[in-house]
């Protein structure tokens, strides 16, 4: 299981946002390039990044940042927001990025993956699930955030899971919203969940990269005593920004799994 | 010169960040002539090995890389671009390889995730150029539905095992092939770029 830090971009920054809200926005640095090759340093086998202001808007808003951040490093890196269209998708692949993250496009018309064009890529391709738990309707419909989270939409978590198995679409990043920047640590309703989703998981040839709330050592530790092999890693924002723990120790008891 | 191929098979701007990075000047390279000019090759490439020797023989690249080949100039090949090297793939029956190097290439089969994708372990089997400090078990990022199966064991210089152990490093005189991305495989990886640069 990877530890994979996240670089969330707004403005050219990098930035982290309260339980998605732009008006609770800390910035961390002017510098992402900078971030990028810092976190390489500590040993990061994986990035996670996300252009704020193009999931908000749309479309990639910080696309050219994000370029100049692949020109420095020599690690996989996944990419989320504002991806809404098979160009975006490509202009993305095409710079280097390993995976690219589809959220509001895909949640909110799940046929986007039938695309004749999305075959070829599929294996490049994550769908992210930014659930909020505390709306959660039943133990099939989530609702899902979309446009940054501003917006959200009730979806089938099995039609996804459907949708992406029969398109080979293989990782499912798994947002918790209510969570996610605010350092408040897993409870057992965030365990509940999580063991819900593994279990709908389990015959599927789905993997799943976790975020959010993750404040400790011992949130990590909790996951990676599941030992369930479907987890490809745990993407962490504030904890490591703000020196809860550093990469290498999180990254040493993620190994245990 | 290092040259580059560009077939549109992807991953071409990480591999030529990766060397630029390292201070090592490189090129594109989109036609025979130009390919034909460069003192080291790289073949990058990932994806469907038929459509990638489509575009290979319908751009006559084929013809000039097995030629710069011959020449006895430091080939590399990564991912596709290894498994192009050999003479078929069971993915697109009918449609030959480069045939460089003798042997096939398989799908993976059996209970586990296809694509392999993620860090693993290198076993390293036979010292190489290309090898130099590299950590004996280091691991390196892969991403791949196939590999390779060389006729000749003696050409495996690594192994690594994904269900079953797989030929992960090859090289043969002047050709070398890696089934990972070194272009995304942090320090070690870089370092495997430089040792074929410093050939």
């Amino acid at each position: 299981m990877l530890v994979i830090p996240a670089i969330d971009i707004s403005g050219g920054k990098v930035v982290r946002l309260t339980a998605g809200s732009f008006r609770k926005i800390k910035e961390y640095s002017s510098n992402p390039i900078y971030v990028a090759k810092f976190w390489c340093q500590q040993g990061a086998k994986y990035l996670h990044i996300v252009d704020l202001d193009g999931a908000a808007i749309g479309k990639p808003i910080n696309l050219e940042v994000i370029k100049e951040i692949l020109k420095a490093i020599s690690i996989p890196v996944e990419v989320g927001g504002g991806i809404r269209t098979i160009s975006d998708i490509n202009s993305y692949l095409e710079m280097g990025v390993d995976r690219v993250i589809l959220g509001t496009s895909v949640v909110k018309d799940l046929s986007f993956l039938d695309k004749e064009q999305i075959k070829p890529i599929a294996d490049k391709l994550s769908v992210s699930w930014d659930v909020r738990i505390d709306g959660k309707k039943s133990e099939d419909i989530a609702v899902i955030g979309t446009e940054g989270w501003l917006k959200e939409v009730s979806v089938s978590t099995l039609a996804l899971l459907e949708k992406m198995t029969s398109v080979r679409v293989g990782y499912l990043n798994y947002t918790n919203r209510s969570k996610d920047g605010t350092l408040l640590g897993l409870t057992d309703e965030d365990f509940n969940y999580l063991n819900l989703l593994l279990d709908l998981l389990r015959d599927k040839p789905i993997h799943l990269i976790y975020g959010g709330g993750v404040s400790g050592l011992e949130d990590i530790s909790k996951i990676a005593k599941l030992k369930n092999k479907k987890i490809f890693g745990i993407v962490i924002g504030k904890a490591l920004y703000e020196n809860k723990f550093s990469l290498s120790e999180a990254q040493k008891i993620a190994d245990v799994s | 010169m290092i040259g580059i191929v560009d077939y549109g098979m992807g991953n071409l701007y990480s591999v030529k960040n990766a060397f630029l990075s390292l201070g090592f000047k490189v090129r594109i390279v989109e036609s025979p002539n130009q390919l034909l000019k460069m003192s080291k090759l790289v073949l990058p490439g990932v994806g469907a090995f038929g459509q990638a020797m489509e575009i290979l023989d319908r751009r006559q690249l084929s013809q000039a890389i097995k030629e710069f080949i011959k020449s006895q100039r430091p080939f590399l090949g990564i991912c596709l671009g290894l498994q192009l090297l050999f003479e078929k793939s069971s993915e697109s029956v009918g449609r030959n390889g480069l045939k460089v190097l003798k042997g096939s290439v398989k799908k993976f089969k059996g209970k586990i995730k296809i694509p392999h994708i993620g860090w693993n372990r290198i076993i390293l089997k036979k010292e190489n150029k290309l090898l130099r400090s590299i950590p004996k078990d280091s691991f390196f990022y892969f991403c791949h539905s196939y590999y390779v199966e060389p006729e000749d064991d003696d050409i495996i210089c690594c192994l690594t095992d994904y269900g079953v152990n797989f030929a992960s490093v090859v090289a043969s005189k002047n050709i070398f092939g890696i089934q990972f991305h070194p272009e995304k495989s942090q320090s070690v990886g870089l370092k495997i770029l430089e040792n074929f640069a410093k050939l």
